[in-house]
């Protein structure tokens, strides 16, 4: 008898144990639910993603966009948030960060609720897709990635001492795609910086032409947009030239030509200009000015302090941002799309609010403040297929920023936060003491 | 010999495991009644877990699972350092080793015995690790990788234990507690368990990656879904040689200690 009483507590254990295993959570074990409720806000102007909508109302339930109207009837017992006189936005989607420790907190602060990773821990995203399917309220922005980037050994994205999986020939191009979707990427990214005539250009290593090529069309064959890196206007052209769907930063060597309008416009392809990086990366020091903005200084955690402040300790001599501006506004006027993209925490750049100096810049560029905030709403949405996101319609998810002012017209207005709601859930802006007098 | 003569093998493996569970009954029974050693291998890595990996994490920044599978790693470390460090090194001192040795009970027995209390301790932290990674942390993860992530936290703490045998057969009592607690924290700090080893300098890097704790914890790491660009068989391997290494000095000790 002291023997069965002794099997049944081992067994009582191992079954508890084994029901203890059972219980951990898998990816995409979480359902989420939104918080219940509804709310409406009443007469904001409404940029909708596409266009501008003077007086509406808009409607939100349980995490959702339901209505948006002129003379929207409001049911009994919702609560009204009265927005006459401010703007309302889509939650600004950020099209090029890298996403480590707070990123994603960082960046809601600022009206982010979506990013764009183009490099970042493969396990990271992993993690995070559950929350991005999911309607619960969340603290942090959602996110996309492609994982690691396609780069040789020694090559751009290899400088940080992680452990990036390179690739040298065409014939690895298509397991390598494959090991990317099989860890979770969404897209993938491709690092093109090959040496120019005479030897010139960044003093690293790079895929050839045809091992781009072939990642683009082993990406492809899995319908996943391949985007590249390129600085350079001859590199930008083969990657287009290649079937790349898109560019991740826009060149700023060489004079735009018309030969390669023709070809962006036939190709179909976006560009994604990361100006702010790139007036960094020459020494401009505008990020420095803006972490003086008073909109922006109490919400800065040390980290995009830190990043905003930080000075390029290598500047590159053949970029000219004035080239970069002057290339973005004749491929916006040329029927391009356009995406803003921050390039956080690049030095000189910070999460979320970045992406509020990449709009400013598309708008010197020459695009109207609309067509800047397309590239932050609409068009990435549509160009990476981001369902339910980047513009305000019903079936739409609550992801909402409301401004003081009106940035259809003064792009600069996208600072004048009042408020953000993440899945239809209010967003409390975090503040930070300032770290400097 | 002559008690196989005399018994059935089915008998005698069945003694043996009877002693077995008796003795560990008595190291758990002793290892519980030690707050000294409760407190640090239960309370530690549970308190250290919930500070770095879930409150002053950021959300949604893949702290937590990182460190679930580094501070796993941790979890074994207490307990086998400690469990066969310092421990054994008192027994020593204390005659009760000495005792063991006279007494018809076999060496196996009495390592197996401390393996058992060490695995019983790191296995009870676990649980608790995974439970607030889940609950608090966000952490979901395939059940397989749930699973290998327990068996590879489990395992890893045999090189441990060899190596706390090496100090407590090697070293004197006074010194031992000493030597325990700098290698403790060494295998800790440098293997990466708290703080990611890629965010050392260098040769901060240079060390870690020799220290058996960063090659289970790059194994943990890999269970996990991190791809740290290792082969894990190499990391296996290290281990392995590593065990044997820590086993071959603690066979000398053995063998040089007055009986």
């Amino acid at each position: 008898m002291r023997i069965s009483s002794k099997l049944l507590a081992a067994g009582g254990l191992v079954a508890a144990l084994a029901a203890f295993f059972l219980a951990l959570p898998e990816p995409g074990d979480r359902q989420g639910a939104a918080t219940g409720g509804a709310f409406a806000i009443r007469g904001a102007r409404v940029f909708d993603g596409e266009q501008v909508l003077p007086k509406a109302t808009v409607l939100v339930r349980d995490g959702r966009i339901e209505a948006v109207g002129r003379n929207l009837e409001i049911p009994a017992g919702v609560a009204i948030i009265e927005a006459a006189g401010r703007t309302l936005l889509p939650g600004l989607i950020d099209s090029h960060v890298h996403a480590w420790g707070s990123a994603l907190v960082d960046a809601l602060n600022f009206g982010v609720t979506t990013t764009l990773g183009m490099f970042g821990d493969p396990a990271m995203l992993r993690e995070l897709k559950p929350h991005r399917e999911s309607l619960a309220p969340v603290a942090f922005a959602d996110h996309f990635s492609s994982g690691w980037l396609a780069t040789v050994p020694g090559g751009h994205g290899t400088q940080f001492g992680l452990p990036v999986p390179t690739l040298t020939t065409p014939a690895e191009a298509a397991p390598w795609v494959e090991a990317r979707l099989a860890e979770g990427s969404d897209y993938i990214k491709i690092v093109y910086e090959p040496k120019g005539a005479g030897g010139l250009g960044p003093p690293f290593p790079s895929l050839d032409a045809p091992t781009m090529q072939a990642l683009i069309e082993a990406t492809k064959a899995r319908s996943r947009p391949a985007v590249v890196h390129i600085s350079r206007l001859e590199p930008a052209r083969t990657a287009l030239e290649a079937g790349a769907d898109g560019l991740v930063h826009v060149f700023a060597d060489r004079p735009i030509d018309e030969a390669f309008l023709a070809l962006a416009v036939g190709r179909g392809a976006f560009v994604t200009p990361t100006l702010a990086v790139t007036a960094s990366i020459a020494g401009e020091g505008e990020g420095a000015a803006l972490a003086l903005d008073p909109r922006v200084a109490p919400f800065l955690s040390p980290d995009q302090q830190r990043t905003l402040t930080q000075v390029v300790q290598h500047r590159l001599a053949f970029l000219n941002p004035a080239v970069g501006l002057d290339a973005t506004r004749r491929l916006a006027a040329a029927g391009v799309d356009i995406l803003a993209g921050s390039d956080a925490p690049n030095p000189g750049t910070a999460q979320g609010v970045s992406l509020h100096h990449e709009l400013a810049m598309l708008v010197r560029a020459g695009l109207t403040p609309v067509e800047a905030l397309v590239a932050a709403t609409s068009a990435p949405a549509r160009r990476f297929g981001l369902q339910e996101r980047g513009r305000i319609a019903p079936g739409m998810r609550a992801d909402l920023l409301l401004v003081a002012g009106d940035p259809t017209t003064d792009i600069g207005a996208t600072l004048d936060i009042e408020r953000i709601w993440k899945n239809g859930a209010p967003v409390e802006r975090r503040r930070y003491t300032p770290t400097t007098p | 010999m002559s008690t196989l003569a005399l018994t059935s093998p089915q008998a005698a493996r069945r003694s043996l495991l009877t002693l077995l569970a008796n003795e560990t009954r008595a190291e758990l029974t002793k290892a519980l009644r030690s707050p000294a050693f409760v407190l640090p291998t239960l309370a530690l890595p549970l308190a250290f877990y919930s500070l770095f990996g879930i409150v002053l994490a950021p959300p949604g920044g893949g702290n937590a699972g990182y460190l679930l599978a580094t501070f796993g790693v941790f979890a074994g470390l207490g307990p086998a350092l400690f469990g066969f460090g310092a421990a054994i090194a008192d027994e020593r001192a204390r005659g009760v080793l000495a005792l063991k040795q006279v007494s018809p009970l076999p060496v196996g027995v009495f390592l197996g015995a401390k393996l058992a209390t060490a695995l019983v301790f790191t296995g009870t932290v676990l649980v608790g690790l995974y439970a607030l990674a889940a609950l608090w942390g966000g952490v979901a993860l395939p059940r397989p990788a749930w699973l290998l992530l327990a068996v590879i936290q489990l395992l890893g703490v045999v090189p441990f234990c060899l190596l706390g045998l090496c100090i407590g057969l090697g070293l004197a009592s006074s010194a031992a507690m000493g030597v325990t607690n700098l290698v403790f924290m060494v295998l800790a700090v440098l293997g990466g368990l708290w703080i990611p080893i890629m965010l050392f300098p260098g040769w901060m890097q240079a060390i870690g990656s020799v220290l058996p704790t960063y090659h289970v914890a790059a194994l943990a790491l890999q269970a996990t879904g991190r791809t740290a660009g290792t082969d894990p068989w190499l990391h296996v391997a290290v281990l392995g040689a590593s065990a044997a290494i820590f086993a071959a000095i603690a066979w000398r000790a053995w063998r040089a200690m007055p009986r």
